[in-house]
């Protein structure tokens, strides 16, 4: 079943199967018969909220424009109820923002400075094996996810993207029943300034929701002969986390059959 | 939805919460099936739900949220029902022989299959996906509705199809979905 017949045939599925509750009239009785006993819960904020009012429904017979007549050939000077755009909130956690942002890179600056340390500097020599820390954006609306990295190592840092692979040996991904642990795989890839790197994700997803992610690339173009190994934990599971990884000149580790000294 | 019934019953008008009650419980309920896929269980989350709305309303900031508000709590009133009874899977059945007002879209064979799927999700998942396909939310709407950010969202849709389709096709495909024993492995 692919995408769009699993939305339409999930969607009819739902409208299908939806039920009226079998006796709202008693439901609702034991739900009455309740409150009296239940006390309601102040507002642990004593004073109104000063946050920007919802807007009025223009239907609101308070809220439609009046036609005035002149007085004297001037308008005359109405008052009415207005509303304002401005939230002091919203103002004031903006202002603190900017303000700690900003003391932030004052502080930030010396060690900006200092030597490598600046993201995108070309490296000028290589070694066999390079740490790199990245991060992971991506928009996961898009199909396939559609990610951008940016990288201690030029080298891997660019746009890229993964989409779940199903069907390999004849499977999909493995779901816990009833919980959010699963494991999962990709294909993945990422576009380098002079090459691509391309290979799997495999995901395991823990029963809080957490994804943790081991991805294995090995490079082409520039970087033939190149791999890159990348480990990233993501607790939110929007794809957007921070990654840790080696990239270094060799073969990607070796998966399949294993052969153990002194086994069967 | 009436804003003013909403301000009242904030204010601890009961009559005004009842008209409020009255107005929401079929589709609260709805929903909580949707989630719960079990009659009995679906109806006791919408009691508490409304029960709690009660209880926290005079702490809703915004009464244009209050639908959405609604939501959060009926979801939060569906995980308390599952904590309480742990084994929750449904009893409406996969194989239930009620008419079906689906198209032929929803065949028989695929509503035995999602009902099956669905059995085997987590309670996040069902309830993003009841809300998205039974309530027709955007992600924008169930990401008010459940406090989470938009981008959440769509990652726990897409886990939540994934995870469907693939509980759907480990139940057409029993003996693949199996783990390979060891000795296949060397």
């Amino acid at each position: 079943m692919n995408d769009e017949r699993l939305d339409s045939t999930l969607g009819a599925f739902y409208k299908g199967t939806a039920k009226a509750p079998p006796d709202p009239e008693h439901g609702l009785r034991e739900v009455i018969t309740r409150l009296p006993r239940t006390r309601q819960r102040s507002r642990w904020w004593p004073l109104p909220t000063l946050g920007r009012r919802s807007a009025p429904d223009p239907r609101d017979a308070e809220y439609q424009a009046v036609t005035q007549p002149l007085v004297a050939d001037r308008f005359p000077i109405v008052t009415r109820r207005t509303y304002t755009m401005f939230s002091p909130i919203t103002a004031i956690t903006t202002a603190a923002l900017v303000f700690a942002l900003g003391g932030l890179l004052l502080v930030a600056q010396p060690f900006a400075q200092q030597e490598e340390g600046a993201p995108g500097v070309q490296l000028t020599a290589q070694t066999d094996a390079v740490a790199v820390t990245a991060t992971q954006e991506c928009d996961t609306s898009a199909s396939p996810v559609a990610c951008t990295y940016t990288a201690s190592d030029p080298r891997v840092a660019g746009s890229g993207g993964h989409v779940f692979v199903e069907g390999i040996s004849g499977q999909g991904h493995f779901v816990v029943p009833g919980s959010e642990a699963a494991v999962y795989w990709t294909d993945f890839w990422i576009e380098g300034p002079e090459g691509a790197w391309t290979g799997h994700s495999y995901l395991v997803g823990d029963d809080a929701g957490a994804i943790n992610a081991l991805t294995m690339l090995a490079g082409d173009g520039a970087y033939e002969g190149w791999s890159y190994i990348t480990y990233g934990s993501d607790a939110e599971a929007d794809a957007d986390h921070d990654l840790i990884g080696v990239i270094y000149e060799g073969p990607l580790p070796p998966v399949g059959p294993v052969v153990i000294p002194g086994g069967d | 939805m009436d804003e003013g019934l909403v301000v009242r019953a904030q204010q601890g008008d009961q009559r005004a919460f009842e008209a409020l009650a009255v107005d929401a419980y079929g589709r609260l309920y709805r929903l909580a099936h949707g989630i719960l896929r079990d009659a009995t269980m679906a109806d006791d989350a919408t009691q508490q739900a409304l029960v709690n709305i009660w209880q926290d309303l005079p702490r809703l900031r915004d009464p244009s949220r209050f639908e959405g508000w609604c939501y959060r709590l009926l979801v939060n009133a569906c995980h308390d029902q599952t904590r309480r009874s742990p084994r929750w899977i449904s009893i409406d059945g996969p194989h239930g022989h009620e008419p079906i007002a689906c198209d032929d879209a929803a065949s028989v064979a695929d509503r035995a299959e999602l009902e099956h799927g669905l059995s085997r999700l987590s309670l996040e998942h069902r309830t993003v996906l009841a809300l998205r396909f039974l309530l027709d939310l955007t992600p924008d709407e169930i990401a008010d509705a459940l406090g989470i950010p938009r981008k959440t969202v769509y990652s726990r849709l897409q886990r939540a199809l994934a995870s469907l389709r693939a509980a759907m096709d480990a139940e057409a495909r029993p003996v693949l979905s199996r783990p390979l024993p060891r000795e296949a492995t060397r």
